[in-house]
């Protein structure tokens, strides 16, 4: 397996958090390597940003486009890549592991987000693409006219049912829990909505098809005890995200729901790993938050850089190195 | 190589009527965010898999008929096609390494 040359920082992650991470190690004059399964992370497949300061409305990818080519600007390096584990090597430096490379590095930023949360019912796998989505926005438009369920009782799920329901015949939206976790304008909405029906209390139990189509969805009434089929033919889950982090865990401290413990200045419980953004214990997931806590990663990295290799460091951030 | 852009007319042709390679078919539409995130790794996947394989695009939007004889309920959807048949399809962005593979295992 290929290993090259010593990176001074390897960024595990191209969202929010990874590439703002990612411009201001550049920024310091550290030689930087971005590794992601894709650009922009969550943010990218949102298609309104309208609380990004200073940017009215944007296109969630433009946004993360502009944030890559920034850190590209000055000297940060993107590669697709997944990363499969951070070794950490008894001298100090770190190994990044991806399936064709071994990637030394002195400092790791992690910053690789969170996953759609699945069910985990009977049948889901096997329908997923096939009527189960985890995304309400990937629907072609040439399915009209279908009963649709979402389940979920956030903000998002309320959401993806508001935004079915004109072109769908039916929506019901499958509450687990008694009741619905939304802002108040979108709630307001809910209830205005002719064609949705909210069931609360209600647990999905299985996903009923033919593995190419779904004919319907399995609940049970909490209260009741009763189960019933909901004829549905697409399944839209949104019932939040999750931090896929195992295989840092045995290496790193996490939360109990997987997340990566940090200080204040995203340092991990590990010397020279770093981490940053959703994949953390921060509290709030927002764009603006994640691109904040990699430049918090970047600039502690930086530090860290300096007291190993023993340089002094460029001690500004303004008017240095354009290209 | 390229990508092909595939539509209902040359559908078959390019994708069915392949006997030797296995053809990657990314449905798409213009307006799926999560579609534009696969965009740029579809086209990596193109250039490091060269002449080894066909890979192509679908607009579902523009091409209805191909898309909904292929079930496709879910937008970014990826398919391989080996031999006129598919042998493999998944939902949502996928990642390069998953997608090469996919298609070395399909060669």
């Amino acid at each position: 397996m290929a290993q090259d040359a010593l990176h001074d920082v390897v960024i595990v992650g191209g969202g929010a958090a990874g590439l703002t991470a990612g411009l201001f190690a550049a920024r310091r004059n550290h030689e930087v390597l971005i590794l992601s399964q894709d650009i922009g992370g969550q943010a990218a497949t949102t298609p309104d940003i309208e609380n990004y300061p200073g940017v009215d409305l944007i296109d969630g990818l433009e946004l993360m486009k502009k944030f890559k080519a920034q850190a590209e600007r000055y000297g940060a390096r993107f590669q697709y890549d997944t990363v499969t584990a951070v070794e950490p090597q008894a001298d100090g430096t770190h190994v990044v592991v991806t399936p064709s490379q071994r990637i030394a590095t002195r400092a790791v930023i992690l910053a690789f987000g969170l996953s759609h949360r699945h069910l985990g019912i009977p049948g889901e796998e096997q329908h997923s693409g096939k009527g189960v989505s985890y995304c309400s926005i990937c629907e072609p438009s040439f399915y009209e006219g279908k009963d649709i369920a979402v389940v979920g009782g956030g903000n998002s799920a309320v959401q993806a049912a508001l935004m079915l329901a004109p072109k769908a015949k039916h929506v019901t939206l499958v509450n687990l829990n008694p009741t619905f976790n939304a802002e108040a304008v979108v709630l307001q909405r809910l209830q205005e909505a002719k064609n949705i029906t909210s069931l609360t209390n209600v647990e999905s139990k299985e996903v009923i098809g033919d593995g190419t189509r779904v004919s319907g969805l399995r609940v049970k009434r909490k209260d009741a005890g009763d189960e019933e089929v909901l004829p549905v033919e697409r399944i839209f889950v949104e019932i939040g995200y999750v931090a896929k982090a195992d295989w840092v865990k045995g290496i790193l401290k996490t939360d109990p729901r997987g997340q990566i413990a940090i200080s204040p200045n995203c340092e991990t419980s590990v010397p020279g790993i770093f981490a940053a953004g959703d994949i953390t214990t921060i509290t709030f997931k927002q764009v603006v938050i994640s691109a904040g806590e990699g430049a918090k990663a970047a600039l502690e990295a930086d530090q860290y850089l300096l007291k190993v290799t023993g340089k002094r460091g460029v001690r500004i951030d303004w008017g240095a190195k354009k290209t | 190589m390229s990508e092909v852009i595939l539509n209902d007319q040359n559908f078959q042709k390019e994708v069915l009527d392949e006997a030797t390679k296995p053809v990657l078919v990314d449905f798409w539409a213009t307006w799926c965010g999560p579609c534009k995130v696969q965009g740029p790794i579809i086209a990596e996947v193109a250039s490091e898999i060269g002449a080894a394989a066909k890979v192509g695009k679908l607009d579902v939007d523009e091409n209805p008929v191909t898309a909904q004889a292929h079930g496709i309920m879910s937008i970014p959807t990826l398919a391989i096609f080996k031999g006129g048949k598919p042998v493999w399809r998944i939902s949502g962005v996928q990642t390069k390494q998953a997608i090469l593979e996919e298609l070395k295992k399909a060669m």
